[in-house]
Order: C-alpha cells, then sequence, then structure tokens
C-alpha cells in the first residue's frame, strides 16, 4: 500500500493471516491433507478456530468499529460493477460441509466499500473476472445465515497482489518446474524475513505474464531466491491456483500499482469521490461531507477553499441519476481532518449547496466533483435516471 | 426693404388666420402686449420656451379650448405670484390684476362661444367592462369582454379608460360586438338544454397516469397525493361543451415554511389569458382544504394549468420535474416520495422549507344553470305567449327599454319588430325570429353608447333617464337598476334629496365595488403596476401575487376612505394603510396574515402611509431595472395635483453610466449633471424634487438607504431624498413632503374633484367646468374633504345633471 492511498485496514482481522495461517498449516499437516487444503487454511478465517463469525450489523450513517468485518477470500465469478455487486466462489474452509463448499456468495459493496487492485485502490470493473480476492464483509441478516453466506455487505475486496503487500509479506521462490508447470514459494514476512513453515505450489503456463523492470519478462526469468508477488485463478477447486501474473521485482510492482493508480483517479475525476452528509443546516443551506477512504489522496488537493464544486446525489451503490442535469454547484466553506474510522477517509467537507435538493439529508451518499474536474455525461447504463437500460 | 410689403401681407393674413385681431380680443395691444414683453417674453419668446410655452404667439382665439386652458393657466400663475418667478422683477400688483381680470373676461367670453357650438347629442360609447356588467343586468350571462373572443381593450386619456371622445368604434368593433351579441343570446336562450358535465381529476390523472396498479401493489393508492413545487402546476385543461358557468372544486393542502410565504394557488386559463381564480392556501397537510369558484368559458377546450405562485429557485434543469415511478405520500416520508435529484421540500422533521401544494383532486361540474328553460327564456317565452308578431312586439319593446336605458321609441320598436317578420317570413321559428331582433338591439348605438342630448332640442341638462344612467355608469359601470328607472320614469331622480339618496343606496350596493375599484385604477394609473416587468435578478421576489396585491393596496386603500368617509387628506398621508400577508412581507412589517387586506398601523420606522409610498404607485413608474424619479416627480404633478408637465423636448441626451473606476453614483446625482440645459431646468426645477423625496423606495417600491449601483466603484452611496419645492419650501424627505403636501390639501382637493369628474362625466375637464369644479372643490372643503360628501357634491351638481 502506498502511503497516499486513502484505504482503511484497521477493521481488517489481521488474526485471519498472518497468526492464523501458520497455526493451520500445523493443522493441516496432520491431517495429511492435499494442497487445496494447505491453501484454503492458509487463507482461512476466525471461523475455523476459536473464534466465532463476528455479526456485527452496519448501523446506518456510522462507520462500523475496527476489528468488525469478517474475512472471506474467494474468486470473482460474476460482477455488477454499475451497482458493485457481484458474487464470489469463495475458498473452501475447514469448517464446511463439502455439500457447501462452492457455493456462489453474493455480494453488495458497502457505500464506503473499497477495492484495491495491484496495490493501488480500484473499481469493481478494474477486477477481471477469476481473480483470486481477498475480502472484508458484514453480516446482513436477510441474507442468512453467516455460515450459508449471509456475509454480503462488502467493506473491502482486493487481489493477491494488493492483499500481500499490505500485509507486508511476498513469495520466496524455492524451485521452478516449468515442464510441469509448477514454482514451489514460501510464504515471507517482509517485516521480520520470517518464512512459512510449508512451502506452496502454483500453477504457471504460457498465459502467465511476468512482470519485470518496466516491461514484461518471461516464465524463463523467474530464478530460485526471488521475491515475488503473484495474482492467481483458480484457486479455489483442486489446487492452489495458476498464476496469472508474477511479479519479480520492485519496479515491476511500482510499475503495476501506478499505472492502477492512475486508472483509478481518472474514474473519480468523472465520477466524483463519494462521501456521506453527516448535518445539514436547512437555514444556512450547509452540508457537512465525510469522504469515504479507498481513492488516491492526492485527489483532494483540486478541492480548494471557497472553490465550486459539483454535488452530485448518489444512491448507497454510489451510482448518481443524471449527473449533468442533477448537480449542485456548492462552495466549500471549510476542509478538516477528523478522526479516521473504517471506511472514512478522514476528510469533512462543509459544503454551501446553491439549492438544497431531497438528497441533501443525513446519511444520503453524494460524490463531489472539483471545480476542474470533467463533469460530463457518464454512459447510459451507469446513470440511474431515466432508467437502467441494460438487457436483464 | 422691397421684401416688406409682402411680409407684411402674410402676416396680416396669418394674423386673421389665427384669430389674431385687435377686434377679436380687445385691450391686448394696450394691456397685456406690454406686460408680456416686460415680464414673460424673455423666457417664453421666440428665443426661448421655458416650460414649452411662447406666449408672444400663443392664440388669442378664447373660443378654441386649448388656447383658453393656456391662457387660464397664464392667468393662474401671473394672480398666484408663481410668475415672474423670484428672480425676476416682480409687476405691480394692480398690474397683475388688470392682466388676470382681462384674461378671465376673454375666457368667460369664449366659453359663449362654445356652448353655442356644442353638440346637441353627446355619445359616450360603454368601456368593455361596462359592456359585460351591462349584459350580465341584462340577460343573466357573464361576457367574458377580455377574452381573445372578446371585445378589444378600450384605449385610454390620462389613465382614463371611459373617456367618450377616444373610444372609437371601427369595423372591427362591429364584428365583435355582433358575435358578442350572438353569443351572449345562444347562452340566454339555448336551443337545446345543456347537459351537465362534471368530471373529478384524481392523481391518477393529474399525475400517476396509469400507474394505479403499481401503487396498489406497494399498497399506498388510497394515500397517493400530488405536490407542486413553487412555479410549478398541473395541467387541468377541460373540455367545456357549451359557453356557461362552471364550478371548480380543488381538493388542497397548503404548506407554508414557518418563516415563509403562503403559497398561493392560481388557476390560469393560458388560451384566454384569464386568471380563473387565485387564493394564498394554508392547511395542515392532513386537512386539505377544498377550494371552491365559480368561473364563465366560452365553449372548448381551455388550457388552464394550476400553479403553485410561490417563491422558489428555478425548475430547471430538472429539480422540479416529476419523476414517474415515485408516488407521493406525505411530507413526513417525502425522502421516498421523491427523487433525490428534486427540490428539498421539507426538513428531516418534515418541516416546510419552502411553500409548496399537494393537491387530491380538481372537479369541474357545470353549466350552472340549474333550470329548464332557462330563466330568460322563462321570461321571454313564457309558455303561455301567443307566438305571434304581437307577443315579439311585447318582448322587443320590453328589452330594447332596458337595453337603451330608456323607454324604446315606436320607431324603433317599428324596425325591430319587422325584423322579426321577416324572419318570420322567412321559415324561423318564433324563438329564432326574435333572438334576431335582440341582437339587432343590442348591436344599436343606443346600447353600445350612452346617448345624452336630443337632435331636436337644444338642452344642456340631462333628462331622468340619462341622468339614471350616467349615475349608474359611474358608481356602478352598469345599466341602471329598477329602482332608478322607476324615478327616472316618474322623473323624481333629479331630486337633490332623490339623488342623494340614491347614492348612499349605491354605494351599500355590491356592484359599488366596480366604482371603488375602477376609478382609483384609472386615477391612479395602476394599470401601469407590472407594464416593465422588473428584471428578475434584481428583483427575484416580484410576481404576479406580490404585483396584484401592489395593486389592490390602491384600491383597498380608496374603498376604505370612501367607506369610512374619511377626508381626501388620507391619500397624502396616514398612519394606516391596507395590507395582505404578502404585501406586509414585502414593506417588512410582521405580525398579516392571510390573503385577505387589512387595515394595518403604521408606524414611523414602517415609512409607509398614504398614496404615495405604496409599492404599485413607486413602481408603475420605474422601468423594471430601477426607480425613475423624473417618472415619479411627473406621476405626482399630472396625479396628485393635476398638472401635467409638458413633454419633454426631443433630442434629449440619455443619462450616461458612470465610467468604471469612478465612484458610483446615484440616479439623482447623475440627473444633476444631467440638467444642464436652462430650458429643461425650468420644468426639472418643478417635477423632480417630487420625485426625489421617494428615493428611498426601489423601483418595486421596497424600502432603503442605499442606492444599488453597478456601474462605477466603491460602496453604494447613501441616497438622498432632500428637495426644495418651486415655491422655495424645503424637505428632508419624503415624509416631510407629504407633511407639506398635507398643508396644500385644498389644492389636491381641487385635482382630485376634477378627476372624479373625468370619469363620472366620461369626459375631459374643460376650461368651461373649472367655476362648477371650483366650487365642488370649496363644498369639501367646508366638509374637511370627506370622500363620501364629495362624490354626493358632484353628483347633485349642475355640472354631473349637465352635459
Amino acid at each position: 500500500m502506498t502511503n497516499h492511498d486513502c484505504i482503511t485496514e484497521r477493521n481488517i482481522d489481521r488474526r485471519s493471516f498472518s497468526a492464523l495461517a501458520p497455526r493451520h498449516l500445523s493443522l493441516a499437516l496432520a491431517a495429511a491433507v492435499s494442497s487445496f487444503v494447505i491453501l484454503v487454511s492458509s487463507f482461512a478465517t476466525a471461523a475455523d478456530g476459536d473464534k466465532k463469525p463476528t455479526t456485527y450489523q452496519i448501523q446506518p450513517g456510522q462507520f462500523p468499529p475496527e476489528g468488525s468485518a469478517h474475512y472471506i477470500a474467494g474468486e470473482l465469478i460474476q460482477m455488477d460493477h454499475v451497482n458493485r455487486t457481484g458474487q464470489l466462489r469463495p475458498d473452501r474452509r475447514n469448517d464446511q460441509r463439502t455439500d457447501d463448499y462452492d457455493r456462489a456468495m453474493f455480494f453488495a459493496m458497502l457505500p464506503y466499500g473499497t477495492f484495491r487492485y495491484h496495490g493501488a485502490p480500484a473499481e469493481l470493473r478494474d477486477l477481471p473476472i477469476g481473480t483470486h480476492l481477498h475480502g472484508q464483509f458484514y453480516f446482513d441478516a436477510k441474507q442468512g445465515r453467516p455460515v450459508k453466506g449471509g456475509f454480503s455487505s462488502g467493506f473491502l475486496l482486493e487481489d493477491d497482489f494488493s492483499f500481500h503487500q499490505r500485509q507486508q509479506r511476498a513469495w520466496r521462490l524455492d524451485a521452478i518446474d516449468l515442464n510441469k508447470g509448477n514454482i514451489t514459494v514460501t510464504g515471507l514476512s517482509l517485516a521480520d524475513h520470517k518464512a512459512d513453515e510449508k512451502p506452496t505450489v502454483f500453477k504457471v503456463n504460457a498465459a502467465t505474464r511476468v512482470w519485470q523492470g518496466r516491461g514484461f519478462g518471461a516464465l524463463t526469468n523467474l530464478a530460485a531466491g526471488q521475491t515475488l508477488l503473484v495474482n492467481i485463478t483458480v484457486a479455489t477447486l483442486k489446487g492452489p491456483g495458476h498464476c496469472t501474473d508474477i511479479w519479480l521485482d520492485d519496479e515491476s510492482r511500482q510499475l503495476a500499482a501506478a499505472r492502477q493508480t492512475e486508472v483509478h483517479r481518472a474514474h473519480q475525476k468523472t465520477h466524483g469521490l463519494a462521501g456521506w452528509i453527516n448535518t445539514v443546516d436547512n437555514e444556512k443551506s450547509h452540508l457537512t461531507i465525510t469522504l469515504f477512504g479507498g481513492f488516491n489522496a492526492a485527489l483532494t488537493n483540486d478541492f480548494k477553499l471557497k472553490s465550486r464544486v459539483a454535488a452530485l446525489v448518489a444512491e448507497d451503490s454510489l451510482r448518481a441519476y443524471d449527473q449533468i442535469n442533477d448537480r449542485m454547484y456548492c462552495e466549500v466553506l471549510e476542509i478538516r481532518s477528523v478522526p479516521a474510522a473504517p471506511g472514512s477517509s478522514g476528510l469533512q467537507f462543509v459544503i454551501k449547496p446553491e439549492n438544497l435538493l431531497e438528497g441533501f439529508r443525513p446519511r444520503r451518499i453524494l460524490r463531489l466533483l472539483a471545480a476542474n474536474w470533467p463533469l460530463d455525461d457518464l454512459p447510459w447504463e451507469e446513470m440511474l435516471w431515466p432508467a437502467d437500460n441494460r438487457v436483464k | 426693404m422691397r421684401l416688406m410689403p409682402p411680409l407684411r401681407t402674410i402676416a396680416c393674413i396669418l394674423a386673421a388666420s389665427l384669430g389674431i385681431s385687435a377686434a377679436a380680443s380687445p385691450g391686448f395691444d394696450t394691456v397685456v402686449k406690454p406686460f408680456l414683453a416686460e415680464h414673460c417674453v424673455r423666457c417664453h419668446g421666440e428665443k426661448k420656451q421655458k416650460g414649452n410655452l411662447r406666449l408672444d404667439t400663443l392664440s388669442r382665439d378664447f373660443a378654441a379650448p386649448l388656447s383658453a386652458s393656456h391662457w387660464a393657466d397664464v392667468m393662474e400663475r401671473i394672480s398666484t405670484g408663481e410668475m415672474p418667478p423670484e428672480d425676476e422683477p416682480k409687476p405691480k400688483v394692480a398690474e397683475a390684476a388688470r392682466i388676470a381680470e382681462w384674461i378671465a373676461g376673454q375666457i368667460k367670453e369664449g366659453e359663449k362661444t362654445r356652448l353655442a357650438r356644442r353638440e346637441r347629442v353627446t355619445f359616450h360609447k360603454l368601456t368593455r367592462e361596462e359592456y359585460a356588467n351591462t349584459i350580465r343586468d341584462l340577460l343573466g350571462v357573464n361576457f367574458d369582454a377580455t377574452d381573445p373572443t372578446g371585445l378589444p381593450e378600450d384605449p385610454s386619456w390620462q389613465g382614463f379608460e371611459r373617456i367618450g371622445s377616444v373610444l372609437s368604434l371601427s369595423p372591427a368593433h362591429v364584428e365583435k360586438y355582433f358575435a358578442a351579441a350572438e353569443a351572449v343570446l345562444n347562452e340566454a336562450l339555448p336551443t337545446v338544454a345543456p347537459k351537465k358535465f362534471s368530471k373529478r381529476k384524481d392523481v391518477w390523472d393529474l399525475r400517476y397516469h396509469g400507474q394505479r396498479p403499481k401503487a396498489e401493489k406497494l399498497g399506498i393508492a388510497d394515500q397517493a397525493r400530488v405536490e407542486i413545487w413553487p412555479h410549478d402546476g398541473l395541467d387541468v385543461s377541460t373540455d367545456f361543451p357549451v359557453s356557461g358557468d362552471y364550478r371548480m372544486r380543488i381538493k388542497v393542502s397548503g404548506m407554508k415554511p414557518p418563516l415563509g410565504r403562503a403559497p398561493h394557488v392560481s388557476v390560469y386559463a393560458k388560451d384566454l389569458d384569464r386568471m380563473l381564480f387565485e387564493q394564498d392556501v394554508v392547511t395542515p397537510e392532513d386537512q386539505p382544504a377544498t377550494l371552491d369558484f365559480t368561473f364563465h368559458v366560452p365553449a372548448g377546450r381551455r388550457d388552464i394549468r394550476l400553479t403553485c405562485e410561490a417563491p422558489g429557485p428555478s425548475n430547471l434543469p430538472r429539480h422540479g420535474r416529476y419523476d414517474a415511478g415515485r408516488f407521493f405520500t406525505t411530507i413526513k416520508d417525502s425522502p421516498t416520495g421523491r427523487q433525490p435529484w428534486q427540490w428539498k421540500l421539507t426538513d428531516e422533521d418534515g418541516v416546510p422549507l419552502r411553500p409548496f401544494l399537494i393537491v387530491d383532486f380538481v372537479e369541474v361540474e357545470g353549466p350552472l344553470q340549474s333550470t329548464w328553460p332557462t330563466p330568460q327564456q322563462q321570461k321571454f317565452f313564457s309558455t303561455g305567449g301567443t307566438q305571434d308578431v304581437a307577443q315579439a312586439k311585447e318582448i322587443v319593446t320590453s328589452f330594447a327599454s332596458r337595453a337603451f336605458r330608456r323607454p324604446a321609441r315606436a320607431d324603433e320598436i317599428g324596425r325591430l319588430v319587422k325584423l322579426v317578420e321577416s324572419e318570420l317570413q322567412s321559415g324561423e321559428k318564433f324563438e329564432s325570429a326574435v333572438k334576431a331582433a335582440l341582437v339587432a338591439t343590442l348591436c344599436a348605438k343606443d346600447f353600445l353608447y350612452l346617448v345624452e342630448g336630443s337632435a331636436g332640442q337644444v338642452n344642456p341638462r340631462l333628462n331622468d333617464w340619462e341622468l339614471a344612467a350616467r349615475l349608474s355608469y359611474f358608481l356602478w359601470s352598469t345599466m341602471p337598476d329598477d329602482r332608478l328607472f322607476d324615478l327616472a320614469r316618474t322623473n323624481g331622480l333629479h331630486q337633490p334629496s332623490v339623488l342623494r339618496g340614491e347614492v348612499a343606496r349605491m354605494l351599500r350596493d355590491p356592484r359599488a365595488a366596480r366604482f371603488t375599484t375602477g376609478f382609483p385604477k384609472q386615477w391612479l394609473q395602476l394599470k401601469h403596476v407590472g407594464m416593465f416587468p422588473p428584471d428578475k435578478k434584481l428583483y427575484p421576489d416580484y410576481d404576479a401575487h406580490l404585483e396584484k396585491s401592489m395593486i389592490a393596496e390602491g384600491t383597498e386603500y380608496f374603498r376604505e376612505v370612501l367607506e369610512k368617509n374619511l377626508s381626501v387628506r388620507e391619500f397624502l398621508s396616514s398612519d394606516w394603510t391596507l395590507l395582505n400577508a404578502r404585501l406586509a412581507e414585502h414593506y417588512g412589517i410582521a405580525g398579516v396574515k392571510g390573503d385577505e387586506f387589512q387595515r394595518v398601523a403604521l408606524r414611523p420606522e414602517d415609512h409607509r402611509g398614504g398614496l404615495l409610498t405604496q409599492a404599485g404607485v413607486l413602481s408603475l413608474t420605474s422601468d423594471g431595472q430601477r426607480h425613475r424619479p423624473v417618472h415619479r416627480g411627473k406621476w405626482v404633478l399630472e396625479t396628485i395635483f393635476n398638472k401635467p408637465p409638458p413633454p419633454p423636448p426631443a433630442n434629449v441626451k440619455p443619462i450616461e453610466p458612470t465610467p468604471a473606476g469612478q465612484p458610483k453614483a446615484t440616479l439623482r446625482m447623475k440627473l444633476e449633471a444631467h440638467k444642464s440645459d436652462e430650458n429643461c431646468a425650468a420644468c426639472h426645477r418643478k417635477i423632480d424634487p417630487l420625485g426625489v423625496a421617494f428615493d428611498n423606495y426601489d423601483a418595486i417600491g421596497r424600502w432603503r438607504t442605499e442606492e444599488v449601483v453597478r456601474d462605477g466603484a466603491g460602496a453604494n452611496p447613501k441616497v438622498d431624498p432632500s428637495g426644495v419645492l418651486p415655491d422655495g419650501r424645503k424637505f428632508a424627505d419624503g415624509a416631510e413632503l407629504r407633511r407639506l403636501l398635507v398643508a396644500d390639501t385644498d389644492k389636491f382637493a381641487a385635482a382630485f374633484v376634477e378627476k372624479l369628474g373625468t370619469y363620472a362625466l366620461r369626459r375631459a375637464m374643460t376650461i368651461d367646468d373649472r367655476r362648477a369644479l371650483s366650487a365642488l372643490a370649496s363644498q369639501s372643503k367646508a366638509t374637511d374633504y370627506r370622500l363620501r360628501k364629495i362624490v354626493e357634491a358632484l353628483v347633485v351638481s349642475d355640472l354631473f345633471q349637465q352635459r
């Protein structure tokens, strides 16, 4: 994670990896299960052990407390990028009945829920189908029992690259067997350089992209002893997974992150930074807005005091209606920092719209476009008004 | 030098043609000419014509009303000492008196000539309002005279719309009168019974077209209502099967913000350019009011819109637009009933943020005539009738006598009966044949005109029939009622005691509202309010309701003075006025609720009192952008003192904007710099003080202490409302000027009597009316200028009873 990305990671239950994985590795060894199980156990959650999954209920208008999210990993198998919903094929877990294996899991991102890809902020549309993701979820009682997939309110979804980088972890390349299409790697903590006890074997093939320096390398550039980051697919079925991408060095990892950062910045500039309204002073026509996290912090430099920004009313999906016609210009009266909370950027704006709209109510979502950002039509399928034109 | 003889000849011819001869005005060369040469011609002669007046060539044809009037002005100014001005040598008193006496004598001589020339019969055309009122009283039918299908707008003279000499009759008028006669008679005497029509438009018709099943599925079909945002409205266009009176009922809640304005319902027929109904509505959301009103419309589809007239932002690009698929139910959950991109109606506790309406239904029913045959059919064609020429004669005699406001003559009846006979012979049914004669009656000059006098005799006095008509059109703007006809028939109306009794009776009658509305509107020229619509950016609060309220303050104020028989002094200054909530808000006066006008006590800090500080009066002289002090001064001279200044000379340079970088300047400052021309300055000395005194009021009559100036640099300049009257009296502001005007009540009363006479007699007051007007003014002083007494004295006077 770069220092410039406004992402809040505090509510991630860190034990789900660094603390639990070794213990489960040993359990797995004891059970002499397959590498698939080892992989699964590597990503097992608190539900597997002495801790029951948290069923904290999201409160309207409040960011969740730290450590309240529930970790689930899986592979992205379907997405509705406009509505920020999708489905995962969850990783198999030790506590599951085999009947429940691979049962698709629906998710809808919370308004302050974020994505990360290649170590940078992202939108759902940036994630290729099949990407293995690590997620943080909250239980939505309307969706079912916890074990049956009721954790549908997404807080964070990120690819292996982002996940491991954020955890300060990587893979040490131990061996390469291109004839079999295998690479043997061992998990490594970059903080203390401690290696996991047990190695993992990933599949590689001609489709695997090898990132090296400022360009692409080849599988032949792989050499034992390298420190890698990988993204994988086909991870939840019969093996630890196939590598879609392998990053051989820091430069290639920075290149990927920088590129994704620009992709997301461009997206935010056309769609606006999202936040919710904390308070409304109807008499003065003042709105206090807390911006959500999940964007490159440099974007806020475009918001100047006294500048004229465009506010778009949006739904919890962050989807606006008709931004050209709905925009309400507002004067930025104040920009202040507030105590960071999971989901929050820690930035609060006080703005004065030219007129009040129905959507200017506490807990409602706004998207803000800085004065120098382009305010233009979005593709029709992204607009809520006049109607979703996509074929059902 | 050789040219001299021809020049002298031409001069003699000109002099003869202009009536300028020693014989026509004996004593002029010895008495008047030297005086004018010494005291007047330097400023009003060949080289200068201050006030656009030249005396050395002023016609001395005193039989001509215009020149006689000019000389009367000269006489008045000399005898009052106004002229020559202070900075000129003063004539001896005896000298001035001799001049005044000479002029007065010439005017008197001229009067005899004018009276001898007077036409034996005078015609005064009904205004379109009077036409409609008369039709209503005659046939019980409402005629929409101002509709596009009605009658052309009446021209006016100095604000008065009933001046016979300017109400002309063109071929287009004749066609309109014919069409109008046919339309009103068809409505009064229909050939088939009108079918009753009733239509209720509920929320499914008004907005949620075809969406009832969806609302039913949501379980809110019985809760759905329709909200109307400020400036927004509903299309309630309706097909009216026949012309007639209809009733509309609107079930509506009016949501008023705690500190804001009440929502104002307006129902406007766009194609008729006519407001059918308007009213402030304030009711709790769960206790809607049912507005119930009637109106008259011609048959056909009428483009009607129900609008919430209230302040609010522009509804463009789409924040005020309705979005299909949402059902408004209650303000408490309006966020779910409305789209987030729509204007915010209420705060988080459901308290209205802006005025808006919630409508449940709009219902139209009619025509309202409840009986068949109609009352007019029963009256004209009673079932026991013989349906022959004799009955036709009876019908047309009765009808024409009422329509002509006098007994119809035998020759007139004969022509109408002949028309009936002709129709019957060509196969028309009896009712249709009679109707043709009635149409002819309504197109006759004796119906369309108030005819006074007789071709056969010279009689300046009105007979009682003519007097009854003059009186009823003066106070009711319609034909005489049965009592006036009865009094005319017995020749008893002209008796002063009877006339006084009739004035009292007529002013008690609801029809007197036409006088209390019509006269002040025309006298004060309130028709010009909003003629130049105020700039929306400069005056965003200005709207149709405010404009109507501004006009209504003037008419309601007049009504109050008349009803309470107060002194006309109250028109100049007062410590009260009549306001509704809308106008009170405009004035910044708290505590006035509702749309009804109510008497409000004024404090000095309200800066109001009398007509001159009323927003309507202050705005009618503005140009939509800024106040116009010169126009205000001119209005005061014209309306309050009946001394209209001469028109400005041609090629007057416009006021230039202040160059960028220079300090901002008030309009008054710019005017001072502008008045460099000495000839202009002479008039402006009289006009401007009466205007700048009210510089504390902006173009829409709001109080201010600074003038908002767009061009130039620096702070807005302070208003300077001080001034000096032509007679040297100084004032610090508008309030002091009003006190000075009150001290001149006698001058105002004289002017007021003349204005009232113009309205009542339907003609301009001339030099020949001065004596009578002066007597009335003196009489009014004896009764402390009380308005009812002035009206009564006018009606009883010879002036009113003569042609």
